[in-house]
């Protein structure tokens, strides 16, 4: 039986230089799971303001990410992400770039749509039976960033009002207008169900020296992280990750 | 035509070698060479990934011709660094497959090779490069660590960058344990330990002579022993058979050599064994892994080159039942006539065993090799810290730093584990209690464990332990315990045996501390075990060879009396087969508990008595190392 797996990719760049990453916010990250910061000028809350969603989340996307995300990437079990909301689309697409979507004239609109195909994360097994199914080829095909074979939007699974009968699979090309996104509170993101992770092969051994600097006593929690690290980067991972989650 | 513009990943100067997917322009699009994932190309794009650190821009564009399989990666390096290992034109070679272009900037190359394993081979050329550089030449400090950085970087998991950045750390013990975990799969964990030990034991020949032949060179030389048959009861050998056997070991030795270049390419010569001599005026073969005057890496070759030798000795690599010379040569090592007893003591190994003759190299008349022997299941007390291997393979641990390596699929009841799937679907387990039962089977002088079942401690399970690893002796086991333990809306609470191992009872929040609750059963069990081994058994072992501080604790214990440090060195040398140097003042310091000195003597105090008669009821029970 295939599983999908919650990716969440995240950069921590040096506030004082504002490039090259700062190595222990990314062990913070792999001790004790992601924080939010709040900056309403980060794009991700300017998002969010204009979807109405508060408070600001953490976001993890179920089968896959991408390094534009971050360079650096968690991997957690299927139950990784005890509560929260799952749309079958990257909600911050639906301003920009998911059509016909974004081409709405308000952002009510597009809040009202993403509100149209939001689920509670408990509900998980359910929803993820009605897309992508447990079909093993439609599973594959979710894996692999392939469109939907059936239906034109996400109306095809979940009937919805005329309002929301938008055909988002058959107008774009880009996997964000089909992919699960989780929305939760950093608290339910679970990092001790951590299976995998990386950062560039470059700063590896940085982030051990300094996990092992913080947390010396911790050495069953710095061996399995060094058991769990997939060496490349975020895209790496993600192609590294596809056969197992098919094969898992 | 598609051009790759920059990699994934933030070059760093400092090493002068990243790499990592390309970064590809399609014309319409920036496609990511290893994940497939692909985005609309915009200028604002490609600024925000190069200021997010998510891509490194080449300094020129790479124009590529499009396969379907590819998955092209991008390896950047700076003159500077190829210059300065003698690399400088390699990656021109046209025997490297799998490159798709080239760019010859004036400070770097970036070159695009197909796929990871396309990459493969120019990434192991240069690894092996930096790894002979630093073995070989001994850089100072701040060099040895940027080539070892640069290996790693290449790749996280070489075995033998792993063993030498393990090797120069100052807390080697973890760093080896880190070691172990950065490698990937059992072969290449392998390596890793060979490779490590023949670095320990380069280092240690610069602290003795190689000439002597007694003392620390033991622990890494290697020596095969003719019992009856052709050595002669008084002692020796005929020349005829001893040139026959030497001309033997040279025909195997060679092939050893290949072998050895084979599995370590970063060694420059794989050396000749050296028979240091054909000692005691009987039939041993000693062949030394230090010969004087030999440089470090020198060692290291040696070490690795002899460790090879013992193998094919062993008759282990498939090949040599392929070549009838080699075969033939092997037979005649191994069992010289049918009367001839042979046994080897390979490097480390504490004692002389026999050496299991190859079935097709060695006549009908030759005694049937022991049968595998499976031990009583023992129900152990820890926690699943890993699942490895796609999940095939259970890591499991028993003590603090004490890990076994079980698969998850099969039981040496050729079954699934009962219990497994749980730990496979829940890996909120993770660090968790469990009680699991396992078996060691013992083939010969190997041994495996094999999970029978496993059962989670969770809130109202219980069981019985009724086995725990011996604090003192490697690889033993107290087994026939009786010892409750259930957990309590949370507690787990071990049910003591009687007044020396008390109830112990471990929280919630300590529960969600592995490493803490673990840490707190072995204190338990190291004071029952000191106190009385009567009641209960230890597994039957091989005894390894004592360490200098039981030396100097059965001494201590038998003689009954304090013992000024020269009259333990002389007990000690009276005692034991080999002479070992002592050192008592760090011995002191790590052994306060059960080793003081007055007046002074050195003598035991009520734990090392209680220490001392437990090592010597397992020594009663296995092969000892002492005179008889």
């Amino acid at each position: 039986m295939a599983q999908l797996w919650w990716f969440h990719a995240f950069n921590r760049i040096l506030q004082a230089s504002g490039t090259g990453t700062d190595i222990p916010a990314v062990v913070d990250v792999l001790r004790n799971g992601p924080k939010v910061f709040v900056n309403p000028n980060s794009g991700t809350q300017k998002a969010e303001q204009r979807l109405g969603i508060r408070p600001p989340r953490v976001y993890a996307y179920l089968g896959r990410t991408r390094e534009s995300f971050g360079t650096n990437c968690v991997v957690l079990d299927p139950d990784g992400i005890s509560r929260g909301e799952m749309s079958p689309f990257d909600t911050g697409g639906l301003l920009d770039f998911i059509k016909p979507v974004c081409d709405l004239p308000t952002d009510k609109g597009k809040s009202s749509f993403m509100a149209a195909f939001t689920f509670d994360i408990r509900a998980k097994a359910n929803e993820l039976d009605v897309y992508p199914t447990y079909d093993a080829q439609s599973f594959k095909d979710y894996i692999e960033c392939k469109a939907p074979a059936q239906g034109d939007g996400p109306h095809d699974r979940w009937p919805r009002s005329a309002d929301h009968e938008l055909p988002v699979w058959k107008s774009n090309a880009d996997w964000r207008a089909w992919t699960w996104e989780a929305r939760t509170l950093a608290n339910d993101f679970a990092i001790g169900s951590l299976l995998h992770w990386t950062c560039h092969t470059n700063i590896y051994r940085r982030v051990m020296a300094e996990a092992r600097r913080k947390y010396p006593k911790e050495r069953v929690w710095l061996l399995a992280l060094a058991d769990k690290y997939v060496q490349g980067a975020t895209g790496t991972l993600v192609a590294a990750l596809r056969s197992k989650q098919i094969a898992a | 035509m598609r051009k790759v513009i920059g990699y994934e990943g933030t070059r760093d100067d400092s090493l002068g070698v990243s790499w990592g997917p390309a970064a590809i322009d399609t014309g319409k699009e920036l496609e990511n060479g290893a994940a497939g994932l692909r985005q609309p190309l915009t200028p604002e794009l490609v600024q925000s990934l190069v200021s997010d650190g998510a891509i490194t821009l080449l300094d020129g564009e790479i124009e590529v011709r499009h396969f379907d399989k590819d998955a092209p990666l991008v390896v950047e390096l700076s003159h500077a660094f190829l210059s300065e290992i003698g690399a400088a034109k390699w990656h021109t070679s046209p025997s490297l497959r799998g490159r798709r272009g080239t760019l010859e900037g004036e400070s770097r190359v970036a070159v695009v090779f197909a796929d990871e394993p396309s990459f493969d081979a120019y990434r192991v050329l240069l690894l092996n490069r930096l790894i002979e550089r630093v073995i070989y030449e001994r850089p100072e400090q701040e060099r040895r660590t940027k080539y070892i950085q640069a290996a790693l970087v290449l790749d996280t998991h070489s075995p033998a960058a792993n063993a030498l950045e393990a090797f120069y750390d100052e807390d080697q013990e973890f760093a080896f344990e880190f070691a172990c975990s950065n490698v990937r799969g059992e072969k290449s964990l392998g390596e890793l330990n060979r490779v490590f030990a023949a670095l320990k034991a380069a280092r240690a020949a610069d602290h003795f002579a190689p000439s002597n032949s007694t003392g620390d060179s033991d622990k890494v030389d290697y020596f095969v022993r003719y019992r009856d048959g052709i050595a002669s009861s008084g002692g020796g050998l005929s020349i005829h058979d001893a040139l026959k056997l030497v001309r033997s070991v040279a025909e195997l030795d060679e092939f050893s050599k290949q072998k050895t270049k084979g599995f370590f390419p970063f060694i420059q010569e794989a050396p000749t064994a050296h028979l240091q001599a054909i000692a005691e005026g009987s039939a041993i073969l000693h062949f030394s892994s230090a010969v004087e005057g030999e440089s470090f890496g020198q060692r290291v070759a040696r070490f690795l080159s002899l460790s090879v030798l013992q193998e094919v000795i062993e008759g282990r690599p498939e090949q040599l039942e392929k070549k009838q010379n080699l075969l033939e040569a092997h037979r005649v090592v191994v069992k010289p006539t049918p009367a001839t007893h042979v046994q080897h003591k390979g490097i480390g190994d504490p004692e002389f065993r026999q050496i299991e003759a190859d079935a097709q190299s060695v006549k009908k008349d030759l005694p049937a090799p022991t049968g595998p022997r499976t031990s009583e299941p023992l129900v152990v007390l820890g926690y699943q810290s890993g699942l490895l291997d796609e999940w095939g393979k259970l890591q499991i641990n028993i003590f603090p730093g004490k890990r076994i390596l079980l698969s998850a699929n099969e039981s040496d009841l050729k079954r699934a584990p009962d219990g497994v799937d749980v730990l496979k679907s829940r890996k909120d387990f993770l660090f968790r209690p469990a009680l699991f039962q396992l078996v060691r089977v013992r083939t010969g002088y190997k041994r495996r464990y094999w999970l029978r079942s496993v059962t989670l401690l969770e809130d109202g399970a219980q069981g019985v332990i009724t086995a725990m690893p011996s604090n003192f002796v490697d690889d033993a086991f107290v087994y026939r315990l009786n010892m409750p333990v259930k957990n309590e809306g949370g507690h787990l609470v071990i049910e003591g045996i009687d007044k020396e191992l008390r109830r112990l009872v471990i929280g919630a929040r300590e529960l969600s501390r592995a490493q803490e609750w673990m840490r707190a059963y072995h204190d338990l069990c190291e004071v029952y075990e000191l106190a009385d081994v009567r009641r209960s058994r230890l597994a039957p072992i091989v005894m390894p060879r004592p360490t200098a501080f039981q030396r100097v604790l059965v001494v201590l214990h038998e003689q009954k009396r304090d013992m000024s440090p020269e009259e333990i060195v002389a007990a000690v040398d009276q005692q034991f087969l080999r002479d070992q140097v002592l050192s008592f003042r760090p011995m002191l310091r790590a052994y306060d508990k059960f080793i003081r000195l007055r007046s002074g003597a050195i003598y035991l105090t009520e734990d090392g008595e209680r220490l001392a008669r437990a090592y010597l009821a397992v020594e009663a029970r296995g092969i000892s190392a002492r005179r008889r």
